[in-house]
């Protein structure tokens, strides 16, 4: 499958999930997991459409094969934010485990604020580059409010205070 | 989405699901989960929210289960 043929079938399932057409998303997904079958955003959308099944496929898989999908999700792509997200709510929801639930909330926000720290970085280097000193230290200034500890966000002000 | 517009769509869900019983809202897989029983699947999702206020934990547990199927089928 090419690449544009793999986007359109993507958007498919996205639009069959809006349809609550949750069966024919879910087949279209297996179908896609054949092609990419370590692909971790295929592998939650699979969790989550499994979910979401009425009794309506021949051979309907199991909740806990959604779980599966989510702990392999997370192990291809640690540092992802949606699988432990999923990994989250699944524990907290389905399996009324909440203290697991809260770990994984826990290291999503870990994740989400490393990628975070990186953009911001990256922002102010950007405008450093470009000279614009005013618009640098702006997204410093929110830098140094979320990240107060880090040492690159530091190493950024002073060198912008030289 | 601005945040107004998001609080109404909120507003708009809790309104269309209040009355509804918990058996309409869960779907069957998740009626698999050890959360779902089965003699309160006949209880309003507005009656669940009062129960587990008051410390019922099994209308706890199946308030999370129709609040996570509500999630699951709003965005993919």
């Amino acid at each position: 499958m090419d690449i544009s043929s793999f986007k359109q079938a993507l958007a498919k399932v996205i639009s069959l999930h809006r349809e609550k057409k949750f069966a024919e998303a879910y087949e279209l997904i297996e179908q896609l997991l054949l092609e990419s079958p370590y692909s971790s955003n295929l592998l939650v959308k699979r969790a989550k459409l499994i979910q979401l099944l009425d009794d309506e496929l021949s051979q309907p898989p199991t909740l806990e094969m959604a779980f599966d999908s989510l702990k392999q999700a997370h192990s291809l792509e640690p540092q992802s934010i949606e699988p432990c997200i999923e990994l989250g709510y699944f524990e907290y929801a389905v399996n009324d485990q909440t203290a697991e639930g809260l770990k994984y909330f826990q290291l999503a926000q870990e994740n989400a604020e490393t990628g975070l720290k990186d953009a911001l970085v990256g922002q102010i280097k950007c405008y450093m580059d470009m000279d614009d000193k005013m618009q640098a230290k702006k997204v410093l200034e929110k830098a140094r409010v979320l990240f107060p500890d880090d040492d690159d966000v530091e190493d950024l002000f002073y060198e912008l205070e030289d | 989405m601005r945040k107004a517009d998001r609080l109404e769509e909120k507003i708009k869900t809790i309104l269309r699901i209040q009355g509804k019983k918990a058996v309409n809202l869960i779907s069957a897989k998740l009626k698999k989960s050890k959360s779902y029983f089965s003699d309160l699947e006949g209880t309003t999702y507005a009656r669940l929210i009062e129960m587990a206020e008051r410390g019922d934990p099994r209308a706890r547990k199946m308030r999370k289960l129709i609040e996570e199927a509500q999630r699951l089928s709003e965005k993919l």
